[in-house]
């Protein structure tokens, strides 16, 4: 059996956080659910198997998503980083390098193709 | 014993020979003319223009005699001042008043005097245009000599008056040329302030253009701290070689002027050297090159906050229009840095607002997903989720104008990007103003149509374009929009009245004004709506 990809959804709003996993699970891929970058960052040390982290930036509590992605990419180098976030588009300089950005309401079959193309 | 009348020290005298500002003046021609004529025609050896002071006799003009002034004692024209015409001493040492006078008891021993008094319009006398002799003379001036020094003694005064209204008018010219200096350097910073979108832009242009009107040392602006004590510069503008004062300073240090500022009170300084709030210490003030100053504070809510100042590095009268000046400029730069600040609040609004926005519509999208699950076939969750989209986009294009406006092409291009790539359309059009109401339903009806192009249309083939292209009817000032698909099979008639074809009808502005054609070579639209309604906020 083909291991599925796990996918990390970091996203303190529960309702969004249910429904992106929803669209992660329909996909094909495990979703792990995360309601702030703390948890997420535990997360991650226990779970070596975290292929793709779908985060959102605006989180009120704690560290944000930008903040986040940029932990990431210096602890975990492999792991792919999609963002998510309703204020317009963040220049890419603010972006770790091989961050995607999506703005909301995002178009799930772009998130997806995303994830799938990572996911290869 | 004084022999000088009490005359000479009259205030209201003294008064008016002060208002011809010529003590210690050259020596002018029209002047030592006069001079020279009355020595030719009363053939004297010395003739004089003199000028009689509060405590000296000064001579505009002299010929034949050495010194250019001399004490009161030994004035004779201190006498002519009393006399109600010319006044003729045929021998001073025979004449009460002038015998013991040391020009008569010692040298140069003069002994025969005639002079006739200077008389203003107001009847002031400000001195004589006499002649003097070394021997007595008898017989006086014969009557035309007599004549001759009454008429040029006329023309003295006629000389004196001249030179005042010409000196008049010249203060008069520069001030009027310091009003108008004024004048534009106002209009310079009203132009200025408009262009410029940061706080420290203001203020260099302000300090600059005060500055350079004024004709100071340096002008600048500084923030106050919380307790008054402190000053910081930012930026100022100073001549060349002067030093910037840019950097945190001590109010305290530079005399006691704390009290002043906390009161709100405008700082006049002529003279650091004199005036009580800076004599003591006057040397941290000239070690800035400050010899005067002006400072103005400015208030908000009535608390200080900043203070303009302007340095000369002479003393200065600061005159109350400079003062009016320097408030107007103040009171600009507040309404600049107001402006700014009121701009900048609407845009983090504005920016909270969208992202408020967008997270609800996030939460539609998610809620709809979540109750529609198994309820709604796949097809009718999409034809949702991009109709919502759609209506995000819009939301995007107007926050870049501030809510305010959007660009019709721009608005165009914002959902049809979303939908194809850019090469399948043919965007055209002039440069228009769309409204936020008809952002919005614009950007409905172009998503309605781009979705239906992409099902049935010309882009639900590979080789099918689609041409939009919008322009301004002149005479009924109607916007036509029209838009052209081509290279897709043959369009049908939709037998079905959904609400995609509903939300198309509704046109651009909500309000009908539509076209439809199902033609062979492909779906045409076109859609109209008046100029004025598109661009209604």
């Amino acid at each position: 059996m083909i291991e599925r990809t796990v996918v990390l959804v970091v996203e303190d709003e529960p309702i969004l956080r249910m429904a992106a996993s929803d669209m992660v699970e329909d996909a094909g891929f495990v979703a792990i659910q995360a309601a702030n970058a703390t948890e997420a960052v535990r997360i991650l040390e226990s779970r070596p198997d975290i292929r793709i982290v779908f985060s959102d930036i605006d989180m009120p509590l704690g560290m944000d998503g930008v903040r986040l992605a940029a932990l990431i990419r210096r602890r975990w180098p492999p792991i792919e980083i999609i963002l998510v976030s309703g204020h317009v588009n963040p220049s890419s300089a603010d972006l770790p390098a091989r961050t995607l950005f999506f703005p909301k309401p995002y178009n799930e079959g772009r998130v997806l193709a995303a994830m799938t193309k990572f996911a290869a | 014993m004084s022999s000088v009348p009490d005359y000479v020290s009259d205030p209201a005298r003294l008064a008016a020979l002060a208002s011809y500002s010529i003590l210690d003046t050259v020596p002018e021609q029209g002047f030592d003319d006069v001079v020279q004529l009355a020595m030719l025609i009363c053939d004297a050896p010395v003739a004089l223009v003199s000028l009689v002071g509060k405590d000296k006799q000064w001579f505009k003009a002299r010929s034949g005699f050495e010194p250019c002034e001399t004490d009161l004692n030994s004035s004779v024209c201190a006498h002519a001042l009393m006399a109600p015409d010319l006044l003729v001493i045929p021998d001073l040492t025979a004449d009460r008043r002038t015998a013991a006078n040391p020009l008569v008891t010692g040298a140069p021993h003069i002994r025969f005097y005639a002079g006739v008094p200077l008389r203003t319009q107001d009847d002031q006398v400000l001195g004589s245009l006499c002649v003097i002799d070394g021997r007595p003379r008898p017989q006086g001036l014969t009557a035309s000599q007599a004549m001759a020094m009454r008429t040029l003694g006329r023309q003295v005064m006629t000389q004196l008056e001249l030179r005042k209204a010409l000196a008049q008018q010249s203060t008069f010219l520069a001030a009027q040329a310091e009003a108008d200096a004024r004048r534009t350097g106002l209009l310079e910073l009203g132009d200025r302030l408009r262009d410029v979108s940061t706080t420290g832009e203001i203020t260099r242009a302000a300090a600059e253009i005060v500055g350079r009107t004024l004709g100071v040392t340096r002008a600048g602006f500084g923030l106050l701290s919380e307790d008054g004590e402190f000053v910081d510069v930012q930026s100022d503008w100073a001549v060349a070689g002067i030093p910037s004062l840019a950097g945190r300073h001590h109010v305290a240090d530079y005399g006691k002027l704390a009290d002043d500022l906390r009161a709100g009170r405008t700082l006049v300084i002529e003279d650091v050297m004199t005036d009580s709030r800076t004599a003591a210490n006057p040397a941290r003030l000239l070690g800035i090159g400050a010899r005067s100053l002006l400072n103005m504070v400015v208030l908000e809510h009535g608390r200080p906050v900043a203070i303009f100042f302007v340095h000369a590095d002479q003393p200065t009268m600061w005159s109350p229009e400079v003062i009016s000046f320097l408030r107007n400029v103040a009171d600009r730069v507040e309404m600049g840095v107001a402006r700014l600040r009121g701009e900048e609040q609407q845009r983090v609004l504005n920016h909270e607002l969208s992202h408020r926005m967008k997270n609800t519509l996030a939460m539609v999208q998610a809620i709809a997903g979540q109750t529609l699950k198994g309820a709604a076939s796949r097809e009718a969750l999409d034809a949702f989720v991009s109709r919502l989209h759609a209506l995000s986009s819009a939301n995007d294009v107007l926050l870049k104008r501030h809510w305010l406006a959007a660009d019709l092409g721009e608005v165009i291009r914002n959902v049809t990007h979303t939908i194809q790539p850019a090469e399948r359309f043919e965007i055209s059009g002039p440069a228009l103003t769309v409204g936020p109401r008809a952002t919005l339903s614009l950007s409905l009806l172009v998503h309605e149509l781009a979705t239906n192009a992409l099902k049935y249309g010309a882009l639900s083939t590979p080789g099918g374009s689609i041409a939009v292209a919008w322009r301004v009817e002149p005479a009924t000032r109607q916007v036509l929009l029209s838009w052209r698909e081509q290279g897709g099979p043959p369009a049908t008639t939709p037998t079905r009245r959904g609400f995609g074809s509903r939300l198309m009808n509704l046109g651009l502005i909500g309000t009908g004004g539509v076209e439809l054609r199902y033609l062979e070579s492909g779906f045409e639209g076109d859609f109209r709506a008046p100029l004025a309604e598109i661009g209604r906020a």
